[in-house]
């Protein structure tokens, strides 16, 4: 018993030697905490949080960045840094909810197909996936966001719909060439259901790709969430958002930058940290080197 | 190099580690190998006990985690270890060639044999005029011909992946003695093949070693291969030589309980039942054992094995053997 | 080769049946959407008779099917119906604007192509080093930076503060014209001997076609990296060492090409990712492509042309993808010729 624990600890020691071999994953890392603890806290951490909403103070209006605030404030007083902060809280919630509801569509129809692989169900479900992978998830994205009424539960959704299809085809792979393997045709021989092949005998498979894609993908949706809101096709002022921010801020170039240049900045920071502890997660998930 | 003929081939306490997250795995601790000009010699040894890193740090392709201990590799008196890039090139081309285990990972799979074959002798030809093209392709032809292979202008325009494994792994031998060289390294050549291809292939390698006077280092896992092919033996049990001798008189009388054992795994004609197999495995390289590294496994283990490394000793004419019961 | 070409007919054969099955999506999403279509289109002030008669026109009273039929036949034909912005036919929008955009992510494709590569060389030479960490930083960076916040701080950059290169505008500076050919002004510029309009012609697409690439660029070279690095510890190439080949010869040919296959062969899904990053990098630049005009549909609820656009763009990515199977293959022998062991 205490052997086995032991070496559980070592095991961790030893995934956490082989992630913070890399510098840049921990930089990852510590973005992503900074990002998520200044996003979940953002109404008691950010100096002004009434200004996340439709606040106007034109006394303070255009102001450049300076002590009082930090990143200057837009055209009608509101504080730049205050704004980037609610806005990567909006960021993160429309990429966990994205990923929270594709994923595991995705993948359990991917699964299904791969374990009926040959039948009709198969047949259906990846020549569906097919079609909505045939054009890019971003413009797929943009033209069913366009057709809906522009907000955010409707980029999320838009969203969403144009993102499954990627997990389906991956989950199928995985399912497709294991579930050749003797111990899933045994599991199904010895009158396993299908819901225990599934989820006992596949899924542990499927789910470090699955992962890895994941971890990956969080920087991915909150660029399409930035395009869309950009484009006004996501969340609505005055709420926020690192897309919304930026166009309404590109009016008031060259002079006062600040109103578009935080907010760039902010979307570089937030996904290169995402990307950074993605690529040292999928380091890790990756079959083991050595 | 032509005046110093008789001197042969040398590897002096051989140590190589390789780096990794919580230390170094000493994987080779000891390696010492002996073999006069024209000697064929049997490396043998179970999987993971540091035999293809042996190879390998002859030709300098080590990868980059591992790091060199100490040790000489001597050749026609210089060591190979304190060559240079020049030098080191020049060894490759002109004296030393390696075979290696698997031969469908070992041909670039995008390009046609003849492009392999004539690119990798371009450096090794005298000949420096723009004729050389042309008297690659000869001996490449040439190669493939002495290797057996059936219309060698026809394989030459082939891909690898258009090739069974027997073919391919005689068109490595092929490129390895297209030009003329003196010491061959043989990693396991027959491993990756089916059985009925593998006699054949270490029967050219021993035949074209003879034709050519060459000195040959076969690694095997295999006795019987070792009793027909080769004139000496080493045993190499986890980095470490621990038996070196002319191949009947270490088959016949092993003088160290690994060697014992391995030859115990021989499964007899005689019918005395199915081979053992020797209990235990390889120990960890992070912490070896600090006296002999087969202490774990070995029947006869006694404090001083625990303790001290044995060294390798003379037991008999040409026999050494690396210890402490020996004569005990 | 037999295989191989029955390969390809097969794809195609496939292909068609994705873009039906595409234009089945777009189609039936864009008319479930609520309201009339025909109101959207004509507006609030149109009178009831005018948008009954585009109703019959556009079949809107007939069951979806029906609808979709009728839509189907006309797309064939190359006619998608009028667009409500331009009030010409989508098809006529669509042969104007999509050479505009070709030709800027053709350029950003070649920069991204070149410099992906020599970068990823580069890294992969000097594993490790101090080059290899400097691009591997500018890597992170640039992949993570959206093209279109790249593209709102160059013009804040070469727009604003140093204004070197044209950041608004069309294609061609005004009062400079050449005669339409082709509809890609380099080439029509070329063709006409024009080479004061080429230039004009670069540097305006210059800024957004670097804003398109970077992102695609560092992803390039990253994987070329990785690719070279793994590859350089395997058999093959130790084999090669060991034969005391020279190392810029191993390195330029048996290294290089088989490492650059993987990269190649994700190049569809560049050139499809730089047509997404065009609908953004357009708007800002204000560039006169089929990205931006996609964009203005997409806000004003112009239905013909969302379908539209959304159907052509799944044919370019069909006829992109097939493409770089080619190149692969032709790159690659073990496809072209059919494998034996893999």
């Amino acid at each position: 018993m205490e052997k086995k624990q032991s070496k559980k600890v070592l095991t961790w020691k030893k995934q956490w030697y082989r992630f913070s071999r890399n510098k840049m994953s921990v930089a990852g890392l510590v973005i992503v905490i900074l990002v998520i603890f200044a996003a979940v806290f953002s109404p008691f951490i950010t100096p002004y949080p009434q200004h996340a909403g439709a606040f106007t103070d034109y006394a303070s209006a255009n102001m450049a960045p300076g002590s009082e605030h930090l990143f200057g404030t837009d055209y009608i007083g509101r504080d730049i840094l205050t704004r980037v902060i609610f806005a990567f809280r909006n960021a993160l919630k429309m990429a966990v909810i994205v990923l929270v509801i594709s994923v595991p569509v995705g993948s359990v129809l991917g699964m299904i197909a791969g374990i009926r692989q040959g039948t009709w169900i198969d047949t259906l479900i990846m020549r569906i996936t097919d079609v909505f992978l045939s054009v890019p998830s971003m413009i797929l994205a943009l033209a069913i966001a366009s057709i809906l009424k522009p907000n955010l539960t409707n980029a999320m959704l838009a969203i969403t719909i144009s993102w499954w299809p990627w997990y389906c085809r991956l989950a199928y792979g995985t399912a497709r060439s294991i579930s050749r393997d003797n111990y899933v045709r045994y599991a199904e021989l010895t009158g396993g259901s299908f819901v225990h092949i599934v989820f006992k005998e596949i899924l542990p498979n499927c789910i470090s790709p699955i992962l890895t894609k994941m971890t990956l993908d969080v920087g991915w949706v909150i660029m399409t969430g930035a395009s869309l809101s950009y484009v006004g096709l996501g969340e609505q002022a005055p709420v926020p958002a690192l897309g919304n921010m930026i166009s309404a801020g590109i009016k008031y170039l060259p002079n006062q930058w600040w109103n578009t240049v935080f907010p760039a900045i902010g979307i570089i920071v937030i996904i290169l940290g995402f990307n950074l502890l993605g690529d040292g997660i999928s380091d890790l998930l990756a079959v083991e080197e050595d | 190099m032509g005046s110093e003929k008789n001197t042969g081939f040398e590897i002096k306490d051989l140590k190589i580690s390789f780096k990794v997250f919580n230390g170094e795995l000493k994987v080779i601790d000891g390696v010492n190998i002996k073999l006069n000009r024209g000697e064929r010699m049997g490396l043998v040894g179970e999987a993971g006990c540091g035999k293809t890193t042996t190879l390998k740090s002859v030709l300098g392709i080590l990868p980059k985690q591992a790091m060199l201990k100490s040790g000489q590799i001597m050749f026609n008196g210089e060591d190979v270890l304190k060559f240079n890039s020049a030098q080191m090139q020049k060894f490759r081309q002109e004296s030393c060639a390696m075979v290696f285990q698997d031969p469908s990972s070992a041909l670039n799979p995008i390009f046609k044999v003849k492009d392999l074959m004539i690119n990798g002798m371009r450096n090794s030809l005298n000949t420096k005029d723009k004729s050389w093209e042309k008297e690659a392709y000869g001996r490449a032809v040439k190669a493939l011909g002495e290797v057996m292979l059936p219309d060698p202008k026809r394989i030459m325009e082939n891909y690898p992946f258009q090739l069974s494994g027997g073919m391919r792994q005689r068109v490595c031998i092929a490129m390895a003695l297209a030009t003329d060289r003196h010491l061959l390294l043989a990693d396991e050549p027959t491993t990756s093949l089916d059985v009925t291809i593998q006699e054949q292939i270490l029967h050219l390698i021993h035949k074209l070693s003879v034709e050519k006077d060459m000195s040959l280092v076969l690694v095997t896992h295999s006795m019987g291969v070792i009793r027909e092919m080769t004139d000496r033996v080493s045993i190499m049990y986890a980095g470490t030589i621990m038996e070196v001798g002319d191949t009947k008189d270490v088959l016949e009388n092993p003088g160290h309980p690994y060697t014992r054992a391995l030859i115990d795994c021989i499964p007899k004609l005689t019918g005395d039942g199915v081979a053992e197999g020797i209990p235990g495995r390889v120990p960890d390289y992070l912490n070896p054992p600090k006296g002999c590294r087969y202490v774990e496994r070995c029947p006869k283990a006694t404090a001083v094995c625990r303790e001290e490394k044995p060294q390798l000793v003379e037991c008999g004419p040409n026999h050494m053997v690396a210890c402490h019961n020996f004569g005990r | 080769m037999r295989e191989y070409v029955k390969y390809f007919v097969k794809r195609i054969g496939f292909s068609i049946f994705v873009l039906i099955g595409l234009s089945i999506v777009i189609f039936f999403i864009s008319r479930v959407v609520p309201g009339d279509p025909a109101r959207i289109s004509l507006g609030p002030n149109a009178t009831e008779e005018a948008v009954q008669q585009l109703r019959t026109k556009m079949h809107l009273d007939d069951p979806l099917l029906l609808q979709y039929v009728y839509w189907m036949e006309g797309a064939v034909q190359g006619d998608f119906g009028d667009s409500l912005m331009t009030k010409r036919s989508v098809i006529e929008d669509v042969r104007e604007f999509l050479p505009a955009s070709l030709e800027l992510i053709f350029l950003a494709a070649l920069i991204h192509i070149i410099f992906g590569m020599v970068l990823g060389v580069v890294s992969a030479k000097y594993n490790g080093k101090w080059p290899d960490t400097v691009i591997r930083i500018f890597s992170y960076v640039g992949i993570a930076a959206p093209p279109f916040v790249m593209a709102v701080l160059f013009l804040l950059i070469f727009g604003y503060w140093i204004p070197i290169l044209p950041s608004i505008g069309g294609r061609l500076s005004p009062g400079i014209t050449v005669p339409t050919v082709t509809g890609f002004v380099s080439v029509d510029s070329l063709i006409s001997g024009n080479f004061h309009a080429l230039s004009d012609n670069f540097v305006h697409l210059i800024l957004p076609a670097i804003a398109l690439a970077l992102g695609n660029m560092f992803q390039e070279a990253r994987i070329t990296r990785s690719t070279m690095v793994d590859n350089s510890g395997k058999d093959y190439i130790l084999m090669m060492r060991s034969q005391g080949v020279k190392n810029g010869l191993i390195n330029r040919k048996y290294l290089f090409k088989p490492s650059v296959i993987p990269t190649i062969s994700i190049m569809a899904l560049d050139f499809s990712s730089m047509f997404c990053n065009a609908f953004l990098v357009e708007t800002i630049f204000t560039y006169p492509g089929l990205s931006r005009y996609a964009i203005n549909a997409m806000l004003r609820n112009d239905l013909n042309a969302v379908c539209a656009v959304v159907l052509i763009l799944g044919i370019i990515f069909i006829i992109a993808n097939i493409a770089v199977d080619i190149i692969v293959s032709i790159l690659d022998p073990r496809i072209s010729i059919g494998s034996g062991g893999n």
